[in-house]
């Protein structure tokens, strides 16, 4: 990803202009994750960050240039939780673990809120191909630790050697956001549970006989 | 998507100023044709295929329906109507299900198909690549076909 991307034309920061600017960006990830990236305006992340419109556009030429700040914010704090919890993953037990963790935080607010990621990729305009990529680069990547995970898992001989774990990746994510989606619209994360559930129960069905425990 | 396939009703095109209503009755419309109408596995993976087709097309109302965060009971509704449609042609076609496997009754089997179109939708959406919502459904399948992963059948059948 070109870390520029978000970026408005080259500005050189200051140490004050560096925290201005994380000001906007987090007040303006707030707005978007609470009333979607359509329904906040500039105004509101002007009166939600405390900042006048000069500053605003100083920092970030237009909505666009804000939206893909908010994608990079959103990314690196997503990939470092997932890193966190999927890195050391490599049993069945400890995807469980994962699951159990994400499930009970979506519960918290009764699923309303989803993924930070996901609610960014639903909502993205199609003609900003730019904040495309990044989202998709940003999944990959959650993606990819995944099926580290998955790999892991295998080596152990839980899984045979034969599965695509790349592949069950992907239909994992797939699945983890839809669930979020569907707990969302439903109010109740019990969907998202489910999803995942159904998921983690091919997987266990792909184990050796009486390695599924593991 | 074609009108053709929606059954030409209102807003099966699916422009942008279409309207959420009809964008949900066209997508309600037509899988309720093609879910009552499904007796046996083989027709499921035919809707596998077609859902695909459906959903990659950014013309159809599938694709729609599938991107946006709506979050309105309106959506709910529509959610709640398309599970019900998927859940009977699970007890139809795969009857029993829950006493074998536990998890997988076909209303859980319907939700966790609902969760991969969406997921599936989205991550192909991004990536421009109908891989991710295939492996998604062939995941959310995989309770209904005993007898090994419906992806790999499935892929074959789409050619």
């Amino acid at each position: 990803m070109n870390a520029n991307s978000d970026e408005s034309p080259a500005i050189r920061l200051t140490a004050r202009g560096m925290r201005t600017r994380t000001r906007i960006v987090a007040a303006a990830a707030d707005l978007m994750r609470v009333q979607g990236i359509g329904g906040t305006t500039l105004d509101d992340v002007m009166v939600a960050s405390g900042v006048s419109k000069s500053q605003l556009y100083r920092h970030f030429e237009d909505k666009d240039a804000l939206v893909r700040a908010v994608v990079t914010h959103v990314g690196e704090f997503v990939v470092a939780r997932e890193t966190n919890m999927l890195g050391k993953v490599s049993t069945l037990a400890g995807l469980r673990r994962w699951r159990d963790s994400l499930v009970k935080a979506n519960a918290l607010r009764h699923g309303m809120y989803g993924c930070a990621l996901g609610s960014l990729a639903s909502e993205v305009s199609d003609h900003d191909a730019v904040a495309r990529q990044m989202l998709d680069e940003l999944f990959q990547t959650w993606q990819r630790l995944i099926d580290e995970a998955l790999a892991r898992i295998q080596r152990t001989g839980v899984l045979d050697e034969s599965i695509d774990t790349s592949r069950l990746a992907v239909g994992f994510l797939a699945s983890l956001q839809g669930g979020y989606l569907l707990a969302q619209t439903a109010r109740d994360v019990e969907p998202m549970a489910i999803a995942v559930d159904v998921a983690l129960a091919h997987l266990e069905s792909l184990t050796a006989p009486g390695r599924a425990a593991s | 998507m074609s009108s053709e396939r929606t059954g030409g009703r209102p807003g099966a095109t699916g422009g942008a100023g279409a309207d959420v209503a009809e964008q949900f009755r066209a997508v309600l419309d037509a899988e309720e044709r093609w879910l009552t109408a499904a007796s046996h596995l083989g027709h499921l993976l035919g809707w596998r295929s077609r859902v695909i087709r459906e959903v990659m097309d950014h013309r159809s109302p599938y694709a729609d329906v599938l991107r946006r965060g709506h979050r309105t009971s309106r959506q709910n509704e529509f959610l709640q109507g398309w599970q019900a449609l998927i859940t009977e042609a699970l007890e139809r076609i795969a009857p029993g299900r829950d006493a074998d496997s536990g998890l997988a009754s076909p209303e859980k089997v319907a939700i966790a198909i609902l969760a991969a179109l969406h997921g599936g939708a989205t991550l192909s959406r991004l990536a421009d690549d109908a891989r991710s919502l295939e492996a998604a459904l062939d995941i959310a399948l995989a309770p209904v076909f005993p007898l090994g992963r419906p992806g790999d059948r499935g892929d074959r059948q789409a050619g």
